[in-house]
């Protein structure tokens, strides 16, 4: 464990960022777009977490309880409008929600 | 106690969501219009308790506060546009919302928390906070665009709101650990030290990132193009109040925000070795937003969706204005463009006024806002026709309405700070203003000189909005006609906006690339205290710190100043 560099945490972490991205921007079904979001969020702690335990400093982990903590109200207002959303289309599809153009 | 006196309005803000959220389960069903003056009230009180603490600085005592909030006039200014947009968008929701079908009170509620988020963004001065104020604001904001359950299109407009808004959040905190990464701090005066002191530590990419997905994540925030995807539609489809809202409060408070961190953050030689620098990117999300939003909001056919674009192009001059002053970190300009915050008051209110005639059109659920249901408005009800001609013509920028003071003074600013790198790029920016009349005329011929083809749409009745559209358009003439106590506060708030980080460089002629930091004797408040009033300790000149480094330490001329160690801050 103490053996692993810093750097091989980050690059894990950019890693898990990226995929997420992807897969917001590529996927259509809302609740999978809300766990690449989560994926996302959770790269972010643990670059957060590597870099407080390189530095040995408690910061950053109180920033990762923070943000799991806003993470979660985020889900919460996600997940109520994607049932705001199957409500009306039936499905959460997000290109059967879209309507406007341009 | 005087902790919690000097945040005060934060506290009146949120406890008034609270109240109102109490008082919306006592309050019979349809008889929710009341709230909206106790939002209001509680605003007024909030924005009046932060005139007060404006007037008379105060510096909090608890370390805890002291080190996430800078209590400054740049905070209290953008505090007030906050404030001030939102009681305009809770009274004009009052009758708005229950016309649309939205019977319930948790908009104010809402609305409230907002508010209080937005302001906490402003006056943040820790990252950690800064992305709490952020999900505060935005958390409340993507329920409140989706809130009419009865629309597909604000539901369309909740989830595409939430989806960019979440990216865009998750981008900041990406930024915020890279930033920790580098330097060990979260807070920005401390990051803005190390990083001049230390440079960009052994990884500099780190850095470089960083600045790159801050200014990705802002970009979005304040619907810079290309992140501006989401603001035509997310405009459109949210009610119109909440809309007004967005474009006026929202996008000032990303504004104080992206101000206040790419400036602190910049004093530092972040891009060493690489040909783009964060102003470069500025620039180009400025130049992108002035010509997308302007020629895109040519063939919008719903009023809307031009305002929307209208809010885009709005943003490219503002962030022509920042970057002015970032273009010249390295050499002169140690504050914000004085423009700048005078330009996001007259933009907050006039964007308010121009949404809230549209918020006071349209019966029972109606929510078209084509040019041809608003045509022949002037005729029918000449009061509203009046305000919209007023808004308009201040987001159009022409005499004698605030807008045109604002982007005149804008312009102007960028030309004496930076002449000639600024000179294009202003050519540039008064070209697309003519070709944003375009627009903004459009809609008033449509309003004054046409006659509706179908059904127009019929105005509600409603004496709290109209009470705000007065006040909106009343402060749309006064900034323009009597211009002098903001354009002083602006002043003020644009001294305060870069944070006392280290004094960045330049006795002329340029032999000192960077001043290692400012000395402890020279600047008598130092650490906590800074980050709780960075007004008092910034040096007071371009020379003063140099001079104040000479004289502390008795420097013979001619020594490289940056070789110093740094002093200890804390």
């Amino acid at each position: 464990m103490m053996d692993v560099p810093v750097s091989w945490y980050v690059i894990l972490a950019v890693t898990l960022f990226g995929i997420g991205t992807v897969g917001v921007f590529t996927r259509r079904n809302l609740l999978v777009v809300l766990m690449s979001l989560e994926i996302m969020l959770n790269g972010v702690n643990l670059a957060l977490l590597a870099f407080a335990r390189q530095r040995g400093d408690v910061q950053g982990q109180a920033a990762v309880f923070i943000v799991m903590a806003v993470a979660a109200a985020e889900v919460a207002v996600g997940l109520a409008l994607a049932i705001a959303l199957f409500r009306r289309n039936g499905s959460v599809d997000l290109d059967r929600a879209t309507r406007m153009k341009g | 106690m005087s902790d919690l006196l000097s945040i005060s309005p934060m506290l009146v803000t949120a406890f008034t969501g609270l109240l109102v959220m109490a008082l919306d389960l006592l309050a019979g069903r349809g008889r929710k219009g009341f709230l909206a003056w106790v939002t209001a009230g509680g605003f007024a009180v909030a924005g009046v308790l932060a005139c007060l603490l404006w007037r008379t600085p105060v510096t909090l005592a608890q370390p805890f506060l002291a080190n996430v909030f800078a209590l400054d006039a740049h905070g209290w200014f953008f505090a007030e546009i906050v404030l001030l947009s939102g009681g305009l968008a809770a009274l004009l929701a009052a009758d708005h919302l229950p016309e649309q079908g939205i019977h319930g009170g948790e908009t104010y509620g809402l609305l409230s928390f907002s508010v209080t988020g937005a302001i906490l963004l402003i006056v943040a001065t820790d990252l950690v906070t800064l992305f709490l104020g952020l999900e505060i604001m935005s958390l409340a904001l993507y329920v409140m665009a989706a809130s009419k359950a009865s629309s597909a299109y604000s539901a369309e407009a909740g989830i595409k709101y939430f989806l960019l808004g979440g990216v865009a959040s998750a981008f900041l905190l990406l930024t915020v650990a890279f930033l920790y990464g580098a330097t060990g701090h979260l807070g920005l005066v401390d990051i803005a030290r190390d990083l001049v002191t230390k440079g960009s530590g052994p990884d500099p990419l780190l850095v470089q990132g960083a600045m790159v997905l801050l200014v990705v994540a802002l970009g979005f925030k304040v619907a810079a193009v290309p992140f501006h995807f989401w603001t035509p539609d997310v405009y459109e489809g949210a009610p119109t109040p909440v809309t007004a809202f967005m474009a006026g409060a929202v996008k000032a408070a990303a504004f104080a925000v992206l101000a206040r961190v790419v400036l602190t953050l910049s004093r530092a030689p972040l891009f060493v070795g690489v040909d783009v620098t964060p102003g470069d990117l500025l620039l180009g999300l400025s130049v992108a937003s002035m010509v997308v939003g302007n020629v895109l909001g040519i063939v919008q056919t719903n009023v809307k969706r031009i305002l929307a674009y209208s809010s885009i192009a709005h943003a490219g001059y503002l962030l022509l204005g920042v970057w002015a002053t970032q273009s010249l970190a390295g050499t002169a300009a140690r504050t914000l463009n004085d423009a700048v915050p005078f330009y996001l008051l007259t933009h907050a209110v006039a964007t308010v006024g121009a949404f809230g005639v549209l918020a006071l059109l349209g019966r029972a659920g109606e929510e078209d806002m084509s040019l041809d249901r608003i045509a022949g408005l002037g005729r029918r009800h000449p009061g509203l026709g009046l305000a919209l001609l007023v808004s308009i013509l201040s987001l159009a920028g022409l005499p004698p309405l605030g807008g045109f003071l604002a982007k005149f003074n804008l312009f102007r600013q960028i030309l004496i700070e930076n002449p000639s790198v600024g000179l294009p790029w202003v050519i540039l920016a008064l070209l697309m203003s003519v070709v944003a009349l375009y627009y903004y005329l459009r809609i008033l011929v449509y309003v004054f000189f046409k006659e509706p083809e179908g059904e127009p749409a019929e105005a509600i009745h409603s004496t709290s909005g109209g009470i705000a559209l007065g006040i909106a358009a009343a402060l749309t003439l006064v900034l323009g006609v009597a211009p002098g106590a903001f354009l002083e506060a602006s002043h003020t708030a644009a001294q305060a906006t870069v944070l006392a980080a280290p004094t960045a460089p330049a006795v002329p002629p340029a032999s000192v690339p960077a001043v290692a930091a400012t000395p402890r004797d020279a600047t008598p408040i130092a650490g906590g205290a800074q980050a709780a009033s960075p007004s008092l300790v910034r040096p007071r000149g371009e020379g003063d710190a140099i001079r104040m480094l000479r004289d502390t330490r008795r420097l013979p001329p001619g020594i490289d100043v940056q070789r110093l160690p740094a002093p200890p801050l804390h």
